[in-house]
């Protein structure tokens, strides 16, 4: 049934050549959780990653440990921040903690999502919003920015 | 469901028996050997069977490298849907 040569070959990748899953990330939308101030917003947004990825290390731990290959990142990807924070851009920071609490609470290695998209343009709010990236990435340990300035289409 | 137990080291009385024991012990059935010496050298591949296993993979895999440490061998349980997603197409 196995090739006695290929058996080998894969527990040598795994255990001399540290084959790894480098990361399994989780994807979870906050457009459910747009409120009407940014406390609320930023509530919300906590309430909802703690709950939704609630089981994330235990369950690939578990499969680390089926399948004996190490997974070295946990991670969770949002919704651009910007989208959520839009009618409230000068207090999207608030977003941005909520978010890295969420992320400690959980014991993920990252989150990321705290983003903007302006590659058809920029409006007002994106602008405040990218002014806010600097301090908010200053002021946390487990979160991710990025904007998207260009695409091919 | 199945898994892959790879056995090695350097050769010496009593492998096959102390590992057989041992996955008999837990429930495990043996399906499947190969095996060879190379020179100093041992190496085993085991296809077993957990059907009836009275451990978890996981558990199994922990207790079959501490009885690899006792012996002095290199012990490696592993789900065979690794080989299978390594080597099949």
């Amino acid at each position: 049934m196995f090739n006695t040569n290929d058996v080998l070959e894969t527990i040598n990748m795994i255990e001399r050549e540290h084959l790894d899953i480098r990361t399994v990330t989780m994807g979870i939308s906050l457009l459910p959780c747009i409120g009407s101030s940014a406390e609320q917003t930023a509530k919300k947004v906590y309430d909802t990653v703690c709950k939704k990825a609630e089981n994330i290390v235990k369950v690939t731990s578990d499969l680390s440990r089926e399948y004996g290959i190490p997974i070295v990142n946990k991670r969770v990807s949002v919704t651009p921040a910007a989208l959520i924070c839009a009618p409230f851009a000068e207090k999207s920071y608030l977003v941005g903690k909520a978010l890295d609490d969420a992320a400690k609470n959980l014991g993920i290695d990252f989150l990321g999502g705290y983003s903007a998209l302006v590659h058809k343009g920029m409006a007002d709010y994106e602008k405040k919003f990218i002014s806010t990236i600097p301090q908010v990435l200053a002021e946390t340990e487990r979160l991710c920015s990025s904007v998207n300035i260009g695409s091919s289409k | 469901m199945r898994a892959v137990v790879t056995v090695v080291g350097k050769d010496k009385t009593g492998i096959i028996s102390k590992v057989s024991a041992f996955l008999a012990d837990r429930g495990v059935n043996i399906l499947d050997i190969s095996q060879t010496i190379l020179q100093d050298y041992f190496a085993m591949i085991m296809i077993v069977d957990l059907a009836k296993a009275t451990v978890q993979l996981s558990a199994l895999a922990d207790e079959c490298l501490a009885l690899g440490k006792n012996i002095g061998m290199s012990i490696h349980v592993q789900h065979e849907e690794i080989f299978n997603a390594m080597h099949s197409v």
